[in-house]
């Protein structure tokens, strides 16, 4: 199975400051990052994000990146990091004291995520646990290093969060000719005498349309129709 | 005599001004277009000839108050108008006639532009019916939707100008697919007080403009513009003029292009060939493409689809228990949809629209770019009968209703035909409350090209009957 997105838990607790966020986040939308959903950094202090791993890890070995890559990869040969068993999986974040990056194992398929900073990888691994724990998902942030056996493939919270090519074709929900009486009853309408199957259908193509918002974790946003930009 | 296939409204205005001809002739002229095309268009739900002549006789005898005095105009016909039918294309509002002008209908007026029809929409705006009227370049091919009329009219030369709504692409969808200008401004930047009510979507209703260039846009978005009492949703900034700046040109303009996966399955290849020529064009000018990613556009159709759906049946409660026969089958599930869904899913959904305007606002601040652009349309103009509302509506507004839904202003130019003769658009997407720069980057494209200039056969005198006998 091919995950064309992947997920990324960013502390944004530990980025130094808010200009370096920034030039993250804006280096990541441009190649192609996935920001659906955030937590308010005054209330959770952490940001979770999604990225492409794939183009992250060919930006991270484009020339233009290399030294700085080779540097930051030297330093991190010794330091902690956390194994990714999925095939797809990377990370990338900064830290306070240096670069968190992702790689993929030459020999094991398997990307790690390292950080020169202990602390990032303590937040990194709490923060899977609890995607681990919602998703039902046992491949993800073990908080140990390459020895790890590779794990199931992602189910669960990923491809019910992150829309890929199969989930933008949600299966419809049933809805019986029976609710859509009763849900009409509610709303004050009538249906006499009607074929309410063409309804019911309807109804099911809308609600499954629209299930993608309500597995957004969109709690956080609030709702406004001002169009204008607050810089 | 006058030219009706080359006159736009900038030159009516220069002719007007020289007295080359007067108002009454021009709006005669364009009365005899109207009967000309008709049959075969039908762009038209109301004509007001007799008030237009009358109205055009006052016109030239007054000093002219502005560059719109004793230009024909004409509306969709769900914005309400004083003395004259608005029936949103329905039989629930037939014979309803408002007390008042809608105030973008005002302002026009008030500018001295005359009124001179209504035109043809989708029941109530929600385009899940098909209405009568037929594609300016094929008439057996869909016109786009739900100002179909609009779209259509200033194609074949029987309106100037002439103004739409737009809640998830009806004002670019037919302008694209008619070969016209077509803008959608601003949420909040022209009011859409007097929308009539059924065809009202709060949350991403915009009143906007179809032309033939995107000076004449310029022109009318101009008049129609600017803070409105009776609109909570529009703001108190000044309106400048919008022709000082179009000429400015696109040198350094950056331009960002987004990829296409999350809108939806790819445009068909001709169409992303003459988008990719109108970059390359772009680029010759000096504008500075940026590729851009848009991941969480995904969410844009299922959001935008949910406040539609649940915010246009508000209004249709007590008609839809009362008087359920007055609707369209497809209109009347439309509607019925949005009273029994959950409201959790409405409220997802508006949530969804503020988080894809923050990840648009932070796209455009970090990459630094002054507008996005892309087709406007997935696909051309399919035949009517082989048009399924329900199966095809996302295609065709894969591109268009993301922009409706976080309320930035896109402008729809014509950027070439693909082989069957049918236009495409290109659309520009500008930063809130920005149309000066989106009307400048069209406006500079638009003088590199001709495909503006382009008019469809039927607006040839005397190949009307050709084509349709074809």
């Amino acid at each position: 199975m091919c995950w064309p997105r992947v997920g990324l838990l960013y502390p944004r607790s530990l980025v130094p400051s808010l200009r370096r966020y920034l030039r993250l986040r804006r280096s990541l939308l441009i190649h192609g990052a996935v920001f659906p959903e955030r937590i308010n950094p005054r209330r959770n202090r952490l940001v979770r994000d999604l990225i492409d791993g794939e183009t992250l890890l060919r930006r991270a070995r484009a020339k233009r990146y290399s030294s700085r890559y080779r540097g930051r990869k030297q330093i991190a040969q010794s330091i902690p990091s956390i194994t990714f068993a999925s095939p797809s999986l990377a990370c990338y974040g900064t830290t306070r004291r240096g670069l968190c990056f992702g790689e993929q194992a030459s020999t094991e398929n398997r990307y790690v995520c390292r950080s020169t900073d202990s602390r990032s990888i303590a937040g990194l691994s709490v923060r899977f646990d609890l995607l681990r724990r919602k998703s039902g998902w046992r491949g993800i942030g073990r908080r140990t290093s390459l020895e790890q056996q590779p794990l199931d493939p992602p189910v669960g919270m990923v491809h019910s969060v992150y829309m890929d090519a199969e989930s933008s074709c949600p299966t419809p929900t049933h809805i019986t000719e029976e609710q859509i009486s009763f849900l009409a009853d509610l709303a004050g309408l009538q249906f006499p005498e009607r074929d309410l199957r063409s309804v019911a259908s309807a109804l099911s193509a809308h609600l499954a349309l629209g299930d993608v918002l309500l597995r957004e974790d969109l709690a956080n946003v609030l709702p406004t129709t001002d169009p204008r930009w607050h810089d | 005599m006058i030219d009706l296939n080359t006159l736009t409204v900038s030159k009516a205005s220069d002719a007007l001004d020289s007295k080359t001809f007067s108002s009454v002739e021009l709006i005669e002229a364009t009365l005899k277009r109207i009967e000309e095309t008709e049959p075969f268009v039908h762009a038209f739900a109301h004509v007001t000839a007799a008030r237009a002549l009358e109205e055009a006789h006052v016109a030239d005898r007054e000093p002219r108050r502005g560059p719109l005095h004793g230009i024909p105009f004409a509306v969709k016909d769900v914005l309400e108008t004083r003395d004259v039918p608005t029936e949103a294309g329905s039989r629930v509002l037939a014979g309803f006639v408002p007390l008042r002008d809608a105030t973008a209908v005002r302002r026009l007026r008030d500018a001295g532009a005359i009124l001179i029809g209504k035109h043809v929409t989708h029941e109530f705006a929600t385009g899940q019916n098909v209405p009568p009227t037929r594609n300016a370049w094929n008439l057996g091919h869909y016109p786009g939707g739900s100002s179909a009329g609009g779209g259509v009219s200033v194609a074949v030369g029987s309106s100037l100008m002439a103004l739409g709504s737009d809640m998830g692409g009806s004002i670019r969808k037919p302008a694209a697919l008619n070969g016209v200008v077509g803008l959608k401004p601003t949420y909040g930047r022209v009011s859409a007080s007097g929308t009539v009510r059924g065809a009202s979507v709060p949350s991403v209703e915009h009143v906007g403009t179809f032309t033939r260039t995107v000076e004449d846009t310029a022109l009318v978005l101009g008049a129609i513009a600017g803070y409105d009492p009776a609109d909570a949703r529009t703001f108190r900034d000044s309106i400048r003029s919008y022709l000082f700046e179009i000429r400015a040109g696109v040198e350094g303009v950056r331009l960002g292009v987004p990829r296409e996966e999350p809108f939806g399955p790819p445009p068909d290849p001709e169409l992303k060939t003459l988008a990719e020529a109108a970059l390359a064009e772009l680029e010759r000018l000096g504008a500075i493409l940026v590729e851009v990613g848009l991941p969480s556009m995904r969410l844009a159709l299922p959001a935008a689809s949910t406040i539609m759906t649940a915010e246009a049946a508000v209004a249709h409660r007590e008609w839809l228990r009362d008087r359920p026969d007055d609707y369209t089958d497809e209109t009347r599930r439309f509607l019925e949809l949005g009273l029994i869904s959950p409201p959790a899913q409405l409220q997802a959904a508006y949530r969804a629209q503020s988080a894809l305007r923050a990840d648009v606002h932070a796209l455009f601040r970090e990459a630094h770019l002054h507008a996005l652009v892309m087709p406007t349309m997935a696909c051309t103009a399919m035949p009517i009968e082989e048009l399924v509302v329900a199966r095809d509506m996302p295609r065709l507004i894969q591109y268009t209703c993301p922009w409706s839904l976080i309320g930035q202003p896109a402008l729809s130019i014509p950027c070439g035909f693909t082989s069957p003769s049918l236009p495409a658009g290109l659309q520009i997407i500008g930063r809130p409350f920005d149309e000066s720069m989106v009307l400048r980057i069209g406006y500079t494209y638009q003088q590199a090209t001709g495909w503006h200039n382009v008019r469809p056969p039927v607006a040839e005198p005397g190949t009307a009957r050709e084509v349709t006998a074809g």
